[in-house]
């Protein structure tokens, strides 16, 4: 019955800024006939799986429609949470495999030249940001630096996309993303490496 | 090789660094609720004709969770949001039957088999509302009845306040409850006028029922079945008036040998 307690949060002990106590403690209640705190549990993680899709499939647009999908799938798969484990591995696993799901169908389409448009703010860089307190030139230049790392992001290969976006997109820990991806630590911290490595060649001059 | 190797580290911290710094996304207003509409939990409003006027009947899966009246639906759909802090939408099938029955009043609100969501509600709260689903239509009970009836006699003010924060009035009939000295009370779907405009149209006759509280009327009893019942019981007119003997209180009632109605209960039974 009594469960030793898994850490909640990332920030090991921070409460839940709605106050509504940890996801496994959610997860139990909707399961025992609250199904109304599914709304607070996708709300909290809602943008973090909408950018995190968003940078696998490259396209915003269909990050949406994605996250509706996976969404479903977690509440349709509820009971099969394990709640020893974190809860954002769980769901992190879901929307990686709808996202690969979608661009193994839609790669066909896909494959078509595209020709690099300076102007185009289509696709990964069309995104709704947040950034309070910025002056005007500060904010372009925040976007202009989020243009040109999202598009070296999404030409990344896969597997590197996918644990960058992991990492920073889906905000979890070299832990969580060696669980999901049954990767050794070593070979994930690694392989993040690699993929910075990879960011920092293709985007040298842009970060200065 | 070292020495590369170095530069290297520092230069993906950097990368690291500046993947922290990009803004934090927002996912757009509208997915939370496509993503509740899909998994069936969305909530979603009929707009149904009453006696009052035209009210607002919100649903999800979990049962009804608000009715009110409003302007417009936008007022209605603002109001249910900062209410609950959830979004709802219209919904474009027909209300059932047994919501229809009841708003109209023709259906005691048990019989209705509806599941009503009053998850905010202390456990008190919600003892109330399921009590006054037990009042049928065309008869009132006094405050009272509903706190002796639920186990806490002495709670009579805070029976009051639970009603009036009842979230679905007309569907829980608290307008079916009203003060002993045969006040209507207030009502928060329109205020005493429209509790009034409601009770005449079920037929309590709340007109006549003042007058018999005014003169001191509390109870009728049943002379011939020696039983004492509240005015309303099965309809106002239900007795007939050869048989009718009138009490002012439970104690005149008792004290005369008459034992307590067992469907409309106006004293604990011994």
């Amino acid at each position: 019955m009594t469960e030793p307690a898994p850490p909640i949060h990332p920030v090991a002990g921070r409460p839940e800024p709605d106050g509504l106590g940890s996801d496994q403690e959610l997860v139990r209640r909707i399961l025992t006939g609250e199904e109304s705190l599914f709304a607070p549990l996708v709300r909290r993680y809602q943008a973090r799986v909408v950018a995190h899709v968003a940078r696998m499939v490259g396209s915003r647009e269909d990050a949406l429609d994605l996250a509706q999908e996976i969404f479903l799938k977690v509440f349709q798969a509820l009971e099969r949470y394990n709640p020893e484990y974190k809860f954002s591995t769980w769901l992190f696993r879901i929307a990686g495999n709808a996202a690969i799901d979608h661009l193994r169908k839609r790669r066909p389409r896909t494959v078509p030249l595209e020709i690099p448009d300076p102007e185009s703010r289509t696709g990964v860089s069309a995104v709704e940001h947040e950034s309070p307190g910025l002056d005007p030139f500060g904010r372009l230049r925040n976007v202009q630096r989020g243009e040109a790392i999202s598009k070296a992001i999404a030409e990344l290969p896969l597997e590197f996309r996918e644990l960058i976006t992991l990492r920073h997109f889906g905000g979890l820990s070299y832990e969580e993303i060696a669980r999901l991806k049954n990767m050794p630590l070593g070979t994930v911290k690694n392989k993040l490496f690699r993929a910075r490595v990879v960011l920092k060649e293709r985007l040298a001059g842009e970060l200065s | 090789m070292k020495k590369t190797m170095n530069a290297s580290v520092h230069e993906t911290l950097e990368i690291a660094r500046s993947l922290k710094e990009l803004p934090r996304e927002r996912a757009p207003r509208s997915l939370l609720p496509a993503v509740l509409q899909k998994v069936g939990l969305g909530d979603t409003y009929w707009r149904i004709d009453s006696a009052v006027g035209e009210i607002y009947v919100a649903h999800s899966r979990a049962g009804i969770s608000m009715v009110s009246r409003a302007r417009s639906t936008r007022e209605f759909e603002k109001a249910f949001e900062s209410r609950f802090g959830r979004p709802i939408a219209s919904d474009r099938t027909r209300p059932p039957a047994n919501v229809k029955a009841l708003v109209a009043g023709r259906l005691r609100g048990k019989d209705a088999n509806l599941r009503f969501d009053l998850r905010d509600l202390s456990e008190f709260e919600r003892a109330v509302l399921r009590k006054a689903l037990e009042i049928p239509p065309g008869e009132v009970r006094p405050y009272s009845w509903i706190a002796r009836e639920i186990g806490h006699p002495d709670a009579v003010r805070a029976t009051g306040s639970a009603l009036a924060k009842n979230p679905v009035p007309l569907l829980i009939p608290c307008h079916r409850v009203v003060r002993t000295d045969g006040h209507l009370g207030n009502y928060s779907l329109g205020g005493p006028r429209n509790k009034r405009r409601l009770l005449e149209a079920e037929g309590a006759q709340p007109a006549t029922l003042e007058k018999l509280a005014a003169s001191g009327v509390r109870y009728f009893g049943n002379e011939a079945g020696r039983y004492f019942c509240f005015p309303t019981c099965g309809g106002i007119d239900s007795l007939l008036r050869e048989n009718r003997v009138i009490f002012s209180s439970q104690r005149e009632a008792l004290a005369a040998g008459f034992k307590p109605c067992a469907d409309c209960r106006p004293a604990a039974v011994a």
